[in-house]
């Protein structure tokens, strides 16, 4: 049997229900996060709950664009409260894919992983090179995050917490199998 | 609610044309130099807000105090304070606007009509749709486990197991359901897209409005 690597409407759907879980989980980490001083701590905080359903993803899906199919529809949304949210969920998700798309996709519990730490990483890196010109071209701020012994840190817990929110939808993907819920092709 | 009719008006405005606006906006506070250029920009973001069924109040407290603030910015020297400020509320001030102004509905048909990618759509309406329905399904979870004598705020160790877990059951039958129901009812996601909608008075009137504000902002900006 020849495999297709067309796009089908379950695989748009299932990808849109992994989307609401990854929002529900930045409406739950935001909050909290706002408050926290911290350089990447929106993505700390959010990747552990948010990992687990793009590890969900990477598995039901497993081809090449699914990082971007899932979290495609969350930029657009997000993108409605402040364009910027786009890029910085967006272009760390293309990063991701270009560099999967070397090893072609998520088919194995390793390739997810790495999935998600490239991305959540590429999230951290980007979102606070991102902040950090941003606020200087528009407010003339010097903000002082561009230390690497700041940047070190953050970079390294945001590996951590990728790694935690990887594990964690490995679980819900191995209960999920067990009780016939999930097809993997 | 009973709405006033430049509100009744705004809401009929084409949702692209507001998400340009808000690029626009966003753009242009990011990029302008002069604070009397940029107190245009967010004064009319204001009277757009005062056009919003829940935050009308805060529209008339913000031109409040926008005019007490360019009083007190011409007689003394804090022009980079009221630049600053000004700039932070025009970044702010466009998603309200255009979230408070656009019903949910108009804004999915309006994404129908552009030529994005149907995943990207699809998402975005079952998103919409369905969002409400996860988050009372979490709420219900949070009670059966109340319920069952379990309360998650004081085991947070069990969230994962008492609260995700059940969830991500429920958003994989919910997906397989909804897989079900689209593909019954002919949904064809390859199906050619919607006619864009018809361009009406409202879209022409707030052309020319965004367009008299650009000039008034470029006059602004080049003459300091």
């Amino acid at each position: 049997m020849v495999k297709t690597f067309s796009w089908q409407l379950k695989d748009y759907v299932f990808a849109a229900f992994m989307a609401m879980g990854i929002l529900l989980a930045a409406v739950v980490t935001q909050p909290i996060a706002q408050i926290i001083p911290i350089p990447g701590i929106r993505t700390i905080l959010w990747a552990p709950l948010a990992g687990i359903f793009l590890t969900l993803g990477m598995a039901r899906l497993q081809r090449p664009g699914t990082v971007f199919l899932i979290l495609g529809p969350v930029g657009l949304i997000l993108g409605l409260i402040n364009p910027i949210i786009t890029l910085v969920l967006l272009v760390p998700a293309l990063v991701t894919e270009l560099v999967m798309a070397l090893v072609a996709g998520y088919g194995s519990r390793t390739r997810r992983f790495w999935g998600n730490l490239i991305y959540f990483e590429a999230t951290v890196l980007g979102g606070v090179l991102g902040t950090v010109t941003g606020l200087t071209a528009a407010f003339g701020i010097n903000v002082p995050v561009l230390n690497p012994w700041l940047l070190l840190p953050a970079g390294s817990v945001a590996g951590l917490v990728a790694g935690l929110g990887w594990w964690l939808g490995e679980r819900v993907v191995a209960q999920l199998q067990k009780a016939g819920k999930l097809d993997i092709g | 609610m009973k709405l006033w009719a430049p509100a009744v008006w705004f809401r009929q405005v084409n949702p692209l044309l507001k998400m340009i606006f808000t690029l626009l906006a966003l753009a242009l506070a990011l990029g302008l130099k002069t604070w009397t250029a940029m107190a245009v920009l967010v004064g009319f973001l204001l009277l757009l807000l005062l056009l919003t069924p829940r935050l009308p109040w805060l529209g008339w407290l913000g031109l409040g105090l926008l005019g007490g603030g360019a009083v007190l910015t011409y007689f003394t020297d804090s022009a980079g304070v009221m630049l600053t400020i000004l700039r932070v509320l025009a970044i702010l001030l466009p998603a309200p606007v255009l979230a408070g102004t656009t019903p949910p509905a108009d804004l999915v048909r309006a994404l129908q009509t552009v030529r994005l990618p149907v995943g990207l759509v699809l998402g975005v309406v079952l998103i919409w749709r369905f969002l409400p329905l996860i988050r009372q399904e979490s709420e219900r979870i949070w009670e059966a486990n109340l319920l069952r004598g379990i309360d998650l705020k004081r085991h947070p160790r069990l969230i994962f197991s008492g609260l995700f877990v059940p969830l991500i059951f429920r958003m994989v039958s919910y997906a397989d359901e909804v897989t079900v129901g689209l593909e019954t009812r002919g949904y064809d996601p390859q199906a050619p897209h919607r006619p864009a909608r018809a361009w009406r008075g409202a879209d022409t009137v707030f052309c020319a409005l965004v367009g008299v504000l650009l000039v008034s902002i470029g006059g602004w900006e080049w003459s300091h």
